[in-house]
């Protein structure tokens, strides 16, 4: 693993955690201070800060971002607080390292859903039919890097990634 | 009935035994389990009987919210009257009789510490019960714990001086308990504080859901002005999304044209640094915040509110909480504190960049 590799993948907007099984060698690179600190000073020349706080990577535009990463800095952005907001609905105790099922979900779906829960998803997905929105909503998560299979090509389970902790701290800083 | 035709009846039956225990009552049971007294029919239902339902609890580790610990009063109480008699009449009646008492209540304290033990760990590990029942369930352990603190010491008051010297045989079963007991009364303590620290945590993972639904409801209903400015205002430190929508055919980033320039330039930069390879291990990153903590951050912030710096960058790194850095850890220990700072309201950003390199901030 060296630096072009892990710049590679982090360049493509990739968020890394820490208990990652996919880039697990990309965070143990990058929790050594002189890896990260060297690839910190080359990203801040190419305009684009290193963040590497509570167990999770990524990178961040220096500059201003035209209007339309803007629009589309914030739709990712608030759709994914509401992913959140989702699972935290129906299951009060999730947090990092939690193995959450796809199965538990339906069932606990059946059994919470109420109207602001519909609501929540037809705003990301347009839609409240479970049958289509389960596995997209599992997709979202997964390639927000907020979700990731627990063994490769499980279907079914899937481990929370400490990036769920980036979004927790955005809410703590607007409530 | 024996005890050994009794475990005979155990086995005999253990399915129909086994299937109350798991669905809490059976439609049926044969006349010799009701006739043991192991099963009691109750509104049509056949139940285990709360005694047998007790020692399984007890020795499968599983253990209700709704116990109820009660106190030593009864068995107090009755030590202190065969003491007495003990006393009077040397009759080895009343000293066995306070053998067993001690032996009661030295069970007692080790079921109730062990019940105690369960109890946390059934706490700390709970994930169906809804947050507010859970804290419900906590407060009021904690609250049955409290009331065993008396309780604990008058009996272990009562073990290590009043009964001590009536009789060799006994102060002999007092001794040999003497380290345990102590052991329970002061384990209470530190279960105590293990419930505290359990229902602060708990109180502000209830918060912190609250608070995920009322931002995300604030989305939903598009009423989401403030978090709409502050992600706008932080968008330099937070993660910059590079998803491309499908739908609308926009690449938000990087495009081909950018991409290829950043690998040229990453590709001269890499090969103007000669990169060592590194042979050990490295110490390993510790998060920002756990660095700035030998740093007093709050007293540079108060410094810059008196002087308000032109240059933060500059006024960090001739802070004097960074005198004692070597020139090696200098600069990058300043710009960790800088970058900290631009969390900060009063940062003002200028087009310039310094002689670092680094964007001029100033405090206003």
């Amino acid at each position: 693993m060296g630096i072009d590799e892990v710049f590679k993948v982090l360049n493509k907007g990739v968020m890394v955690s820490l208990g990652s099984k996919k880039y697990h060698d990309i965070v143990n690179f990058l929790m050594i201070d002189e890896n990260f600190d060297e690839l910190s000073q080359i990203l801040f020349k190419l305009g684009y800060r290193l963040n590497g706080e509570n167990g999770y990577f990524y990178i961040s535009k220096k500059e201003n971002m035209s209007e339309v990463e803007l629009n589309s800095f914030l739709k990712n952005h608030k759709n994914i607080l509401v992913c959140i907001a989702i699972l935290k609905q129906l299951f009060p105790y999730l947090e990092r390292g939690t193995i959450l099922k796809q199965t538990d979900f339906i069932y606990q779906y059946k059994q919470k859903s109420d109207a602001l829960l519909e609501q929540k998803f037809e705003y990301i997905f347009e839609t409240k039919d479970l049958k289509d929105i389960v596995e997209r909503f599992f997709d979202l998560l997964e390639k927000s890097f907020i979700i990731e299979p627990k063994e490769s090509g499980s279907k079914d389970e899937y481990m929370i990634l400490s990036s769920i902790e980036y979004y927790v701290k955005i809410v703590e800083s607007v409530v | 009935m024996k005890h050994s035709e009794l475990l005979k009846l155990v086995y005999k039956y253990a399915d129909v035994i086994d299937r109350a225990y798991r669905e809490e009552s059976v439609q049926n049971v044969e006349q010799e389990l009701l006739d043991a007294t192991l099963f009691i029919k109750i509104n049509d239902r056949y139940k285990l009987n709360k005694n047998y339902l007790n020692f399984v609890d007890s020795v499968l580790q599983r253990v209700d919210y709704s116990i109820i610990f009660g106190d030593y009063e009864k068995e107090y109480k009755e030590l202190v009257k065969l003491k007495k008699r003990y006393i009077e009449t040397h009759n080895d009646f009343y000293k066995k009789s306070i053998e067993k008492l001690i032996e009661n209540l030295y069970v007692k304290f080790y079921n109730r510490d062990r019940e105690i033990q369960i109890l946390l760990v059934r706490l700390e590990n709970e994930t169906s019960l809804e947050i507010d029942v859970l804290l419900y369930n906590a407060s009021n352990i904690l609250e049955k714990i409290y009331e065993l603190i008396d309780a604990n010491e008058k009996v272990g008051q009562f073990f290590r001086y009043d009964l001590r010297a009536i009789d060799e045989k006994i102060d002999a079963l007092l001794q040999s308990i003497s380290v345990d007991i102590l052991k329970y009364i002061q384990n209470i303590d530190e279960y105590i504080h293990q419930i505290n620290r359990f229902i602060v945590q708990t109180k502000k993972r209830r918060l912190q859901n609250k608070n995920i639904l009322q931002v995300a409801n604030m989305i939903v209903t598009e009423q989401c002005q403030n978090l709409d400015e502050y992600l706008q205002h932080s968008s330099e430190k937070l993660y910059f999304t590079h998803t491309r929508s499908q739908k609308n055919k926009i690449q938000i980033f990087p495009n081909d044209k950018e991409t290829q320039k950043l690998q040229k330039q990453l590709k001269m930069i890499l090969s103007d640094v000669s990169v060592k390879p590194h042979k050990k291990i490295g110490s390993i990153k510790y998060q920002m915040q756990e660095k700035l903590d030998i740093i007093n951050v709050d007293k540079i912030v108060l410094d810059l509110q008196r002087v308000k710096s032109k240059d933060v960058f500059e006024f960090v790194k001739e802070h004097q909480e960074l005198s004692k850095l070597d020139e090696n850890e200098l600069i990058n220990e300043a710009f960790k504190v800088y970058l900290y700072l631009t969390t900060k309201e009063e940062m003002h950003f200028l087009q310039e960049f310094n002689s670092y390199n680094i964007k001029v901030a100033q405090w206003v």
